[in-house]
């Protein structure tokens, strides 16, 4: 061993560190087509088709204009959901904050102003885009290009468009339901909380986040209708 | 630093400086010395890894997400947990290498060089899936203090590793290089689990 121990420790550190940030590059949307490790269940449907999608780190620089409820322009191939995420953002001018989770082609979301607008819901995601449906009226799209998440979304007759950002816990959305109501919380990336609680269509002021009692709500939860 | 010298009968990190006479108190080092460039070289190797993990952190578009460990309820939980038992192996860390400067009232026994070196080595180890998660999934960020100071503490710590690992090698370095980079490792791996571990077990609760 001798002088060579230390040399060797740092060898196994950097051969570790480059197994593991090459399992995750070959595991990233973009190249989970063509990798032959992305077994796991809840792969998005309709993945498999587009082996031409470039890399997230090359897609990024255009993710900068937001193009809600455009189709994607003719010859840009849209960019992948993995297997499992969540996107935590606001609407557009700060209306409100909402938080989009994907969890094997299926999405849980929750749009959520902390005054007196909210809103649940479910859908499916394909491709790279979601589309989800909540209570009446109450819908939400988006597309994701590069690592971004935008769309438009309605609550209460109202549409705002939105742009959400790759979100990891204990960012992400809560749910409580209880006898007094049930609450949603958006926790986002800088930490800050948004919330309420609707008791029967009243809604109020949400109680603080109690990660102990409060669910995390991953896509395909059921958070519309009972 | 009242015993810069070496321990007698140390067969660990330390071994191959045994030979050396007391330095003496540290000093400036003297460019023209033979030795500075003992200390340089591997000083100048851990700020250059430090500053590249946080350019690459910085340029890496996040993903959001990564390759997660079987057996917690996220990827934050495991990373938590990683980064306690590298906490924990660290204190092993600064008690073996007390011991073996003899500043124990006991010997220093014959295996505590060997635990140092391993409860080291898990330690550094551990921390490997913890940063390339840092680093893949949400880059160095700047939004708040702690994820601000968390970021800077992470290129501090593995420009440290680098650094003392490169220094084990070599000869007649200063007696107080090792413990001064021993106790930034130490001090800077505290510091990312205090912004971290802690601050999560604080905010979301003490399970796995």
């Amino acid at each position: 061993m001798g002088r060579r121990g230390p040399l060797i420790t740092l060898l196994v550190v950097v051969v570790l560190a480059g197994i593991l940030l090459a399992v995750n590059l070959a595991r990233s949307p973009s190249n989970q087509a063509g990798s032959g490790t992305a077994g796991q269940a809840g792969s998005p449907a309709g993945q498999t088709g587009s082996l031409a999608a470039p890399p997230a780190a090359e897609v990024a620089p255009s993710a900068a204009a937001p193009a809600p409820a455009v189709p994607p322009a003719p010859g840009s191939t849209p960019s992948q959901f993995p297997g499992q995420a969540k996107y935590t953002g606001y609407t557009d001018g700060n209306h409100a904050a909402i938080a989009v989770t994907v969890r094997g082609g299926k999405v849980s979301a929750y749009l959520c102003d902390g005054k007196a607008v909210e809103g649940w819901y479910q859908g499916s995601a394909t491709g790279g885009t979601v589309e989800a449906k909540g209570r009446g009226t109450n819908a939400l799209s988006g597309t994701l290009s590069g690592t971004k998440l935008s769309g438009t979304v309605s609550a209460g007759g109202k549409s705002w468009t939105y742009s959400a950002a790759p979100a990891a816990a204990p960012a992400g959305l809560y749910r409580s339901k209880a006898t007094t109501g049930t609450t949603g919380w958006i926790k986002d990336s800088s930490g800050k909380v948004t919330g309420l609680r609707n008791a029967g269509g009243r809604v109020e002021p949400a109680p603080p986040l109690d990660p102990s009692t409060a669910q995390s709500v991953e896509g395909g939860d059921q958070v519309v209708g009972q | 630093m009242s015993n810069p010298s070496y321990p007698p009968g140390d067969s660990g990190p330390y071994d191959t400086h045994h030979e050396e006479p007391d330095p003496g108190p540290p000093g400036p080092p003297d460019l023209s010395d033979p030795k500075a460039g003992g200390i340089l070289a591997p000083l100048l190797v851990g700020c250059l890894v430090a500053v590249l993990l946080g350019v690459y952190g910085n340029l890496h578009e996040p993903t959001g997400f990564s390759i997660n460990l079987a057996g917690f309820t996220s990827g934050a939980y495991a990373k938590a947990w990683l980064a306690t038992a590298a906490v924990l192996l660290g204190v092993v860390q600064i008690a073996s290498a007390w011991v073996m400067y003899g500043n124990s009232p006991t010997a220093s026994a014959s295996w505590l060089p060997g635990l140092h070196r391993w409860s080291g080595r898990i330690a550094v180890l551990l921390t490997v899936p913890v940063v390339i998660h840092c680093l893949f999934a949400l880059g160095f960020q700047v939004d708040s203090t702690r994820v601000l100071v968390h970021s800077l503490l992470g290129c501090v710590f593995y420009g440290a590793f680098v650094a003392k690992m490169l220094s084990l090698t070599r000869r007649g370095l200063p007696g107080w290089m090792l413990p001064v980079l021993g106790g930034t490792l130490f001090t800077a791996l505290i510091g990312l689990w205090l912004t971290s571990s802690v601050w999560l077990f604080g905010s979301k609760g003490l399970h796995f």
